[in-house]
Parts: structure tokens; sequence; C-alpha cells
């Protein structure tokens, strides 16, 4: 453990440097302006939930391919594949330090749209899970890509599929119709945040989102490793 | 030190071995060149030798031990400058051998006087992204001694720095061997080469074309000549053939009725020697 606890003092120094904190902290406002300037709208649960669903999947997601885009131009990958440290060290301390962000960041929205008003366990589960299964997919991305132009263009697709679930939110079938795709179980235990949910919909909910938490560090440690060492 | 026995490997979807049936070692204290043009296949043996890459068939003994069996602590005996700079440009340079240094057991050296040694004392605290390609290239040297391995594996130790620095780091390659260490050089520059490698193997289209010393090469496949000036600037400079020289009634004629303006005997080089057994260059 003490590589990792070495590697996210470093990544914390880094992703300052790089000013992704402010960037992290300009988004979450964006979000809780846009969330203020619809509220005269009336309930704006669902649209709640998109925003701080976004918010982990945007900061885990982007931040981590550009992180590796990074260490791809600056070729510190090469440097790093010759230290004693196992590579798999260095994808987990990226992937929580950048899930530990979008937590609080969410934690924030949350309270500054709702107050105490919601459930935060399941707010920081749904948060943190989903933000650990995006960054592991932001590096399973970026290792396939070589500028930031051509990860936007590999994540479009990415980012439309992941949002179909949503539509349950607007009654467009159920939440369960899109349990293939990975985001699901993340926005179900999001949604137990700010809504009474049943014991079956949390099960179902929470063994989706560890599931595919697991699949995508299987995946992205596998990709990683095979693309860029 | 490093015994490698038939090492041949073919990356997915080639239709070719990238390298074929390679066979050398490498003794401790001993100054190794692997030397080629690019595509020779020299990263691809290098990344093997470092286990980035596996797939590979033949045997590759560290210390007497098949590399496969070694864990990560394999490279706490190794250190490794790569040709190009690879330094999060966002920390300074202290910055960046204090987080690389954060990841070895064993104790470090002291960082700036290793950065003195390099002349990067006054560029410390300086930004990355505020070097030259040649003190990038320095800082990469001095990484790679941070942990005081006893291998060093050095690509293009020379590359993009100017003749004083080049200089500065062929004489720490130097002191480095005086010290015990080994080190294993990857270079296209036929020169350097020359002047540190104990032993050179050619290498060519994935195969070793030769191995020796760099004399016994120039020795063994070039050819040894002298060349001649005359004031007459009418008379082209003349090489001749040092074997016999005596005996060489050209020579004897030439000296005789011209008066000499400079008369040098020249080696042939390890380029030379390169060029002799692939018929290619080093480019």
């Amino acid at each position: 453990m003490t590589y990792f606890w070495q590697l996210l003092k470093w990544d914390v120094i880094l992703l300052n440097r790089n000013r992704l904190f402010l960037l992290a902290a300009l988004v979450a406002g964006i979000y809780i302006a846009l969330f203020y300037l619809l509220k005269p709208l009336g309930n704006l649960t669902n649209i709640l939930i998109i925003l701080i669903f976004n918010d982990p999947v945007i900061t885990g997601y982007l931040f981590a391919s550009v992180l590796l885009l990074f260490d791809k131009n600056q070729h510190t990958l090469q440097a790093i594949s010759v230290l004693p440290l196992p590579f798999q060290t260095y994808l987990l301390s990226k992937t929580v330090l950048l899930s530990l962000l979008a937590t609080g960041i969410s934690f924030i929205m949350a309270f500054a749209t709702k107050g105490t008003d919601f459930n935060l366990f399941h707010l920081l589960a749904a948060a943190f899970l989903s933000a650990f299964m995006f960054s592991l997919a932001g590096f399973a991305v970026g290792a396939f890509t070589r500028s930031f132009n051509q990860l936007l263009v590999y994540s479009v697709p990415f980012f439309v599929l992941t949002g179909l679930p949503f539509l349950s939110l607007f009654g467009i079938g159920d939440l369960v119709h899109y349990f293939i795709i990975p985001s699901a179980g993340g926005i179900g235990v999001l949604q137990a945040a700010f809504e009474e949910k049943s014991f079956g919909h949390l099960f179902l909910m929470y063994g989706h989102l560890l599931l595919w938490t697991a699949i995508s560090w299987i995946i992205a440690s596998k990709v990683t490793v095979k693309k860029l060492l | 030190m490093l015994v490698v026995k038939d090492l041949t490997f073919r990356y997915a979807g080639n239709s070719q071995d990238t390298l074929q049936k390679l066979t050398f070692s490498v003794e401790r204290g001993e100054v190794f060149g692997f030397l080629g043009p690019s595509g020779a296949g020299k990263s691809t043996t290098q990344k093997i030798l470092y286990k980035l890459l596996n797939g590979y068939t033949g045997n590759v003994l560290f210390d007497g031990k098949p590399l496969a069996e070694w864990g990560r602590e394999f490279y706490e005996q190794i250190g490794v400058s790569f040709e190009l700079p690879n330094h999060y440009i966002k920390l300074t340079a202290e910055e960046n051998l204090d987080f690389f240094s954060a990841f070895y057991r064993k104790p470090t050296q002291n960082k700036y006087s290793l950065l003195q040694k390099v002349g990067l004392e006054h560029d410390a605290r300086k930004l990355v992204a505020d070097f030259s390609k040649g003190m990038k290239m320095r800082l990469n040297f001095v990484r790679a001694l941070l942990h005081n391995p006893d291998v060093l594996f050095l690509d293009e130790p020379t590359s993009g720095l100017d003749p004083i620095n080049a200089g500065k780091i062929k004489d720490m390659i130097k002191q480095l061997k005086a010290e015990g260490k080994t080190i294993f050089i990857t270079t296209h520059n036929m020169f350097d080469a020359d002047q540190l490698c104990d032993r050179v193997a050619l290498l060519y289209q994935g195969e070793i074309k030769a191995l020796d010393t760099p004399a016994h090469l120039k020795k063994k496949f070039g050819r040894q000549t002298v060349k001649v000036e005359v004031t007459n600037t009418e008379v082209a400079p003349l090489v001749f053939p040092l074997e016999n020289i005596g005996h060489n009634p050209d020579f004897i004629e030439l000296i005789r009725k011209h008066e000499v303006a400079t008369i040098h005997s020249q080696e042939a080089t390890l380029e030379e020697v390169f060029i002799k057994l692939t018929g290619a260059t080093l480019l």
C-alpha cells in the first residue's frame, strides 16, 4: 500500500498543477447554476439526478483519459513501467482520486440544491462507484487515443450510449430495460438518494453497479497494460 | 550478468520475426553496445530485456535467473534511460526525481549531487516544461541512476546533447564502469560506441551480424589506410592501404615527386565495418 499512498500524493499534486481541481469546481458550478436556472419549471428531481450523475461521469471519464493522454504525450508511462511499482497501482490511485473528487462535488451539488433532503449513503455510493467505473472507462478509451480531438470523437458514442438509461426517468421504459448499459445501476442508486425505493430496486441497482465496476476494472487493467506498456 | 540465447520474437500480425535467434551475453562490469539502424530490432530487444514484452522464444537470464521468474523487484536492480525525455513537465526537475525515488525500496542517491554531475544543479527548481531537450535528456540519465542500480540500460545516451554535455555523460558512463556497473548501451552512434563499449553487437534486420570488441571488428572487417595530401593542389588527396606501404610503388612515387602537405594513417570506423557487413547505413 505504500506505493498506493505515494502515488495518490503525487496524483493530487499533478491534478492541481494541471488545474484539473479548478476545472472540476467550474463544471460543478455550471451544473448548480443550470439547476437554479431551471428551478422555476417545477419538480426537478430527475434533472438533478441527470446533472449529479453527469458529474462523476465527466470528472471520471474525461479527467482519467486526459491524465492518461498527458502521460502518453510526456512519455512518462515508459518511465513508470520500469519502476518496481505494479502498473495496476497506477490505475487504482488515479481512479480512487478522481472518484473521491467526483463524490465530493456530487455531495456539494446535492447539498446546494436539496439541502439535507437526500439519502447520503446512496448518493455517495452512486457517485463514488460510478466515477470509479467511468474513470476506468476513460483509461480504457484513452489507451487507444493519441490526441484530445481523437478522444472526443471516440467519446461521443460512449456518452450517447451511457445516457440512454436517463430515458427511463421520463417514462420511456423501465431502468431494468437498460441493464445492458453500464450506467443503469449508478442511475438507479442515485435515484434512491432522492426518492424512496424498494429493497428489490436497491438490490438490483447496487448489484449491477458493483458488477460493472468490477468488469470495468478487469477490462481497463488488461487494455491499458496491453496498449500502453 | 545477462545471458541471451536464441532470442526470437515476432509481433502479432507480422509475417517475419523481428528478432532472429539473438545470442549474446553481457558480463558483470562490462559496457556492451547494441548497435544498428532504426528498425534493426534494438527497441524490441530492449523491451524484452526490461520485461516489457513477453511472447518471445529462447532464453534470457538475468543474474543467473530466467527473466520470467523475476518479479517487480527486478526494477530495483536495473536503471533505464530512454531515448526520449520522459518527465512530468508540470513538475520541477527536483520534484520529478522525488516522484521516481518514492517507489524504490532501497535508499536513493542524493538528487542534488546527481544533478550537479550533469550540470543541472542550478535548474533543480525549474519546471521541466522550461527545459531544453538536452536538459531533459540529462535529467533522463540521472533518473536512471537514482537508486544506484547494478545494471544500466542506456538508449541513445548522448542523443540531443551538445558536445560538452555529451562528453559529461560519456565521462559519467566511464566512471560507472569503473564502479563495476554493467551497462547496456543501445545506439546508432558508432563513434560513441567505439569510445565507450568493451564489446559491441552489430544488429541488422533482427540478426546479430557481428559481435566483438570495437578494435577487433575494425581490424577484422575494416581497412587501415594512409591518406596523403601534397602541396600541389592539382593532385587530389590519395589514400593507400597501410599494409606494405613501404613497398607500394604509387605511394613512393607520389612522395618522391611532390612535397607532402599532410600524411595520416587512418583506422577503419565501426560505421565502415557495419556498412561492409550489411551494405546498409546507420541512419
